[in-house]
């Protein structure tokens, strides 16, 4: 990211800038008045909290990255129930975990302001699953607001607070990849100073004991139906198009831009109205019902579920005898659909415009599209750029350590991971190693599972693998219950110092030297004060060490955990000294190439981005401008013809 | 006038897609257009495919990807990548400038498989497209001793191409305001490296 981005939130009206859908509800959550930002970072979701961490001081809010999404939402509550407003961040994947808050939450008066923002990722760019989020404003009954463009991402988020703290209800927004990701000119408001100071009023009690449980349920299903009025009434959601059409569009969110696209590449603009929602749930009834009146097709657009689509027939049925009958398309029919099927996947222009291109049976006139037999010659030169451990991640000494080691074992062990870039080890870059990927921590609990097994005659030995954040987010919980259980199991840490996968964010495993005013925790304490036993190893300093910490622990019994401590190296690369770091060269007259027997061990097993077969020498080779100077080739050539040398002219 | 422009900037994690992509959107933003990024990048943090869209429109937000077969302009860092998103969104009218050099992908350099013979990926990507422009982007940039800046590099190409019809001063001023005060002149001067190294059409 750029050292300007941090700019976004310094600018005044207006001036109209371009911002990430992410930097625009980081902004929107400032002019909305927050006090309190927190979060656990995940794709697409991160530069939320990392655009307002530039900002904290100056606007007076405080921000952190808690260490997962449900502790994240219990803090910012706090917030809420001494009377400020708050917000808080995570992926589609942590809104589950914070669910159990989320939908007790729900059931209090808020004194302040609780803005809860989740980012999914439909056709999953970085997740392991394409939930739709939007399940959950159902689910605990909270408004839900869904943006269209950076501008309303910004304003929504600002309404989004202000609305929370007028009803005394959590309030839910929704983005999704292209939205977070995209960049789109956002005027910005005025920021207001600091509110009053805080207090809790103990006459106001937020407990959810059973007794109080209906009532309040009672209370806010009224609530939602003040919300609906209030979003009948509100701009985000607009009737475009022609009046009378008989055919309609119903867009949520985003999709909104992709449907206008859609009928103007089609031009359709005169013959189709589009109604653009923005407040999903409560859904504006009466709207939809007016938009509905002079339609005998209706389409849906939406990401990724039929959420809309399926609250819009509820309403229809419901009011059967003010409107006519209806055709409708979207994903339960399977009218609109990606290329993976109906309700999998990213919408886009050409999703909404392939459904509209059948119904219309027209094409776009602009598009001079390539060729068959053009795209049948490039699909053969195209060579894929795979996903890749960067040059000197230490988590490829790590994988190459428990590769040796189950092998060496040879009862058909395997690896349990879960989410980050470690999980990057189920391919190639990590030799294929783990079996299982779910969500945080998971391989922990799986691997907990596994023990319980023996008792059924299951010999596998089986390693779980969890990066430092991950072991504080969802970790504990497992490991507590393996050694409660008495357990055998191996867990294997792979403390890199920082969140890596999501952009090197801080977590309590981070030394506090990076982290400043953060206290560090120690993953080996921790092991051992829940009763395992723990090792600390530099897998990149001595991978054999490694490959003989995993075997004696996969043979042994009780609960293991190995710390593998070495810091991520790209985020360390620029501290590095290179002097003092040379990078490594391979002595050509060592390397035997083919003629060795090492299957080109270094450049094609390894897979470092630093080294090369040189096809024309037929010998490896160091790109020197790459090369970190790890040295864990060094370790594995069979003929020692890497090396790392000391420059002899230190001043040169 | 068209009512929209589609750009797509690409090229390898690592070489500056983004930064060029904000510049570009700066100065049609500037032209008070509805400009839109998007910026497509795996789970990698370095040696992946990447591509910045950068689109623009009179009157109305845009999404922030360009539809199958609607590329106008094509930027590209590097050949392979070229040929990727040409394949992805552009059609026989795109017109692209490709920087000449190749970056590797790992398969490439493990030996499992080869880069794609040069000639035939230059034939193609020639019969491909509306216009051609091959840039020697990296050689310049190495020439000023900073491979950093083959994106500003690129963006003079695209300026001096005249494809879009934004001035060079524009993108000077985008340059001025975006970028932080130390990299101020090398861009500017990488800006203008670039700017010899293509002929409008």
């Amino acid at each position: 990211m750029n050292e300007r981005d941090g700019n976004v939130m310094n600018v005044e009206a207006p001036e109209r800038v371009l911002m990430l859908g992410n930097e625009a509800i980081a902004r929107g959550a400032l002019e909305g008045g927050i006090a309190y930002a927190t979060g656990y970072p995940g794709n697409p979701s991160s530069e939320i909290l990392e655009t307002l961490f530039k900002t904290a001081e100056a606007h007076g809010v405080a921000v952190e990255w808690s260490v997962n999404e449900i502790v994240a939402l219990e803090a910012a509550a706090a917030f809420a129930f001494a009377g400020k407003r708050a917000v808080v961040t995570m992926k589609q994947n942590g809104l589950n975990v914070a669910a159990d808050f989320l939908t007790t939450v729900a059931l209090d008066e808020l004194p302040g302001g609780l803005l809860v923002v989740v980012c999914d990722d439909p056709g999953p760019l970085t997740s392991s699953n394409e939930q739709d989020s939007r399940h959950f404003a159902r689910i605990a009954q909270v408004p839900l607001l869904e943006p269209s463009t950076s501008q309303e991402a910004k304003d929504m988020a600002a309404y989004g607070l202000d609305l929370s703290q007028r009803f005394g209800v959590p309030c839910l927004l929704r983005a999704v990849s292209r939205l977070s990701h995209g960049r789109g000119p956002v005027s910005p408001g005025p920021v207001p100073s600091p509110g009053s100071t805080p207090r809790f009023d103990t006459t106001r009690p937020m407990v959810g004991l059973p007794f109080l449980v209906t009532q309040n349920h009672a209370r806010i299903l009224r609530l939602r139906e003040t919300v609906r009025a209030e979003f009948e009434a509100s701009s985000w959601n607009e009737l475009r198009g022609p009046h009378g059409a008989s055919t309609l569009v119903v867009a949520s969110g985003l999709s909104t831009v992709y449907g206008d696209e859609a009928l103007r590449r089609l031009d359709l603009e005169d013959r189709v109205a589009l109604l653009k929602l923005g407040t999903i749930w409560p859904l504006p009834a009466e709207r939809i019902l007016e938009a509905l009146a002079p339609a005998e097709t209706v389409l849906f657009l939406e990401e990724v579920d039929p959420f809309v689509e399926d609250a819009v027939k509820v309403i229809f049925a419901e009011n059967a005898e003010r409107v006519g009958p209806i055709r409708f398309l979207g994903k339960n029919d399977g009218f609109v659909a990606g290329p993976f099927g109906p309700g999998v996947g990213e919408m886009n222009t050409d999703t909404a415009q392939s459904a509209l291109s059948r119904l219309f049976d027209r094409r776009p006139a602009d598009t001079a599209t390539l060729p068959p037999d053009l795209q049948d010659r490039a699909r053969d030169l195209l060579v894929p750029r795979e996903l890749s451990f960067c040059q000197g991640c230490p988590h490829r000494a790590s994988f190459l350590a428990v590769k040796t080691a189950l092998a060496l074992d040879g009862r058909d062990g395997f690896l349990v991971g879960d989410i980050g870039c470690y999980g990057m080890a189920a391919g190639n870059t990590g030799f294929q190693q783990i079996k299982a990927l779910h969500c945080m921590g998971s391989g922990m609990g799986n691997a907990s599972g596994f023990s319980r097994l023996k008792a059924f005659g299951f010999d596998q030995p089986v390693v779980a693998v969890a990066g430092d954040s991950t072991f504080f987010h969802a970790g504990l919980p497992a490991l507590a219950n393996a050694v409660h259980q008495n357990a055998d199991a191996v867990f294997i840490v792979l403390d890199n110092a920082v969140t890596a996968m999501t952009g090197f964010q801080i977590n309590p495993a981070t030394p506090a030297a990076i982290s400043k005013d953060k206290r560090e925790l120690r993953i080996e304490e921790a092991a051992r004060g829940l009763g395992a036993s723990a090792a600390v190893l530099d897998p990149v300093a001595d991978v054999q060490a490694a490959v003989n910490a995993v075997l004696d622990a996969v043979r042994g019994g009780g609960v293991h955990v190995l710390v593998f401590r070495h810091g991520c190296a790209t985020f360390f690369q620029k501290r590095v000294d290179r002097r003092k770091q040379p990078p490594a060269r391979v002595d050509t007259a060592l390397c035997l190439g083919d003629q060795c027997g090492c299957n080109r061990f270094c450049s094609r097993i390894l897979g470092c981005p630093a080294i090369l077969f040189d096809p024309a020498t037929g010998v490896a080779r160091i790109d020197e401008q790459v090369c970190t100077g790890c040295g864990l080739c060094v370790q594995v050539c069979p003929r020692g013809a890497i090396r790392l040398d000391r420059p002899e002219d230190e001043s040169a | 006038m068209k009512d929209s422009m589609n750009v797509v900037i690409t090229g390898v994690g690592g070489q500056g897609n983004v930064l060029a992509a904000r510049l570009l959107a700066a100065v049609a933003l500037r032209r008070g257009l509805e400009v839109t990024v998007g910026d497509v990048y795996g789970l990698t943090q370095r040696g992946g495919s990447v591509a910045s869209h950068v689109r623009w429109s009179e009157d109305r937000p845009l999404p922030p990807l360009v539809p199958t077969g609607a590329l106008d302009v094509l930027v590209a860092f590097e050949p392979l990548e070229a040929l990727r998103i040409q394949t992805q969104c552009g059609n026989r009218g795109t017109a692209a400038l490709v920087n000449a050099s190749p970056v590797m992908p790992i398969g490439v350099q493990s030996g499992r498989f080869p880069y794609p013979n040069e000639e035939d990926l230059w034939s193609l990507l020639d019969s491909m497209t509306g216009g051609l422009w091959r840039i020697a982007g990296s050689v310049a940039a190495r020439e000023m001793g900073n491979l950093q800046v083959l994106n500003t590099v690129m963006l003079g190409a695209l300026c001096a191409s005249g494809l879009l019809d934004f001035e060079a001063a524009a993108f000077e001023e985008a340059i001025e305001r975006e970028l932080p005060a130390r990299f101020v002149a090398l861009n500017l001067e990488a800006f203008e490296r670039g700017r010899e190294l293509c002929r409008p059409a």
